[in-house]
């Protein structure tokens, strides 16, 4: 696939669907290209932020899902959603960078105040940095199946699309990762 | 029967039919123990919520644009560096079929495979290693 360089702003459909734009993106249309990323660059990097803990290698996984994106365009059949194809390549992305190294997400520490609103702003910090241990600590299926699941929205179904594993197996894998998340929580929720 | 834990999971999450879910609340309301089991998955759900992420403003689009017009260059180069390589080949084949011409065939070779490294770096040394599979070094005394 050869790619032309050629500014095709005027002809950009902005109601255009994923589909439509992949077609133009197979044709070398690198404006499509552009909306498609423009389209879906935050969730991908929110995914990838979520799973390894690192804006820069978010970045560079969510970089390197469009280039894929950019070469498979000539093979994407439409038949199967953008979207779900498109988690796809970031699931396998993020798997693969999380094997080689897997950092805890970690957020910024806010220096402690002598205030009841500082002192209630630290609490949820810590609230939060347990939450994101919880869950950088779950197997890496079960965290990855939890990611798409609670943040993403995806349904049991979608989950198995995105990742190439059965249903059964993602039902299997929440209901482990919930009940896991459950226990470590406990002493942070109040129910 | 008590409903599992993907079931109290779907309730949860909205992603559960009408129906589903209307059986479900309804074993609820008679359930401690099941409405225990809900609301501390209810819990936690809610505080994984809190979890939420602002990803810093970044345009992925001129990082793409310039990694795919690198690689579309880099491309076009191997394709040249592997003509000129072929051409190069040939000719040099050509030249040692005519015996009284042997020695400037080798000089032609050695400024061929400087011309590659020159020119292509790295990838000279995969045309040059091309050209003598065509060529292989010593190929003029068995001619």
């Amino acid at each position: 696939m050869s790619i032309h360089w050629v500014l095709m702003g005027d002809l950009e459909q902005p109601g255009e669907s994923d589909a439509q734009l992949m077609r133009r993106v197979a044709g070398g249309d690198m404006s499509a290209l552009t909306q498609l990323v423009h389209r879906h660059q935050d969730v991908v990097r929110r995914l990838a932020y979520r799973t390894t803990g690192r804006w820069d290698v978010a970045d560079d996984i969510a970089q390197e899902t469009f280039l894929r994106v950019y070469r498979a365009a000539g093979t994407y059949h439409p038949s199967a959603a953008f979207r779900t194809w498109l988690y796809r390549i970031v699931v396998n992305l993020c798997l693969d960078r999380a094997r080689a190294a897997r950092p805890i997400p970690l957020t910024e520490v806010v220096e402690s105040g002598t205030s009841p609103a500082a002192d209630q702003a630290l609490i949820q910090q810590e609230r939060v940095r347990a939450i994101q241990s919880a869950i950088a600590a779950l197997p890496e299926r079960q965290r990855m199946a939890v990611l798409l699941h609670r943040f993403e929205n995806f349904t049991h179904g979608q989950i198995a699309d995105a990742t190439g594993w059965s249903e059964s197996a993602v039902e299997s894998l929440l209901s482990r990762a919930y009940e896991t998340l459950r226990q470590k929580l406990k002493s942070w929720v109040a129910v | 029967m008590c409903p599992q834990e993907n079931m109290l999971i779907g309730l949860i999450s909205g992603q559960m039919t009408v129906q589903t879910r209307e059986a479900c609340l309804a074993h609820l309301d008679q359930c401690e123990a099941c409405r225990q089991r809900y609301q501390d998955l209810q819990a936690t759900w809610d505080a994984l919520g809190e979890w939420t992420v602002d990803a810093p403003q970044r345009d992925l689009v001129p990082a793409i644009l310039a990694d795919l017009k690198r690689s579309d260059a880099r491309r076009w180069r191997l394709a040249l560096a592997a003509s000129i390589a072929l051409a190069a080949g040939a000719g040099i084949l050509a030249a040692l079929a005519i015996p009284e011409k042997r020695p400037a065939t080798v000089a032609s070779e050695q400024a061929v495979h400087q011309l590659l490294a020159d020119s292509f770096g790295q990838e000279g040394e995969l045309l040059t290693a091309m050209l003598e599979a065509i060529v292989p070094a010593g190929s003029e005394d068995a001619l």
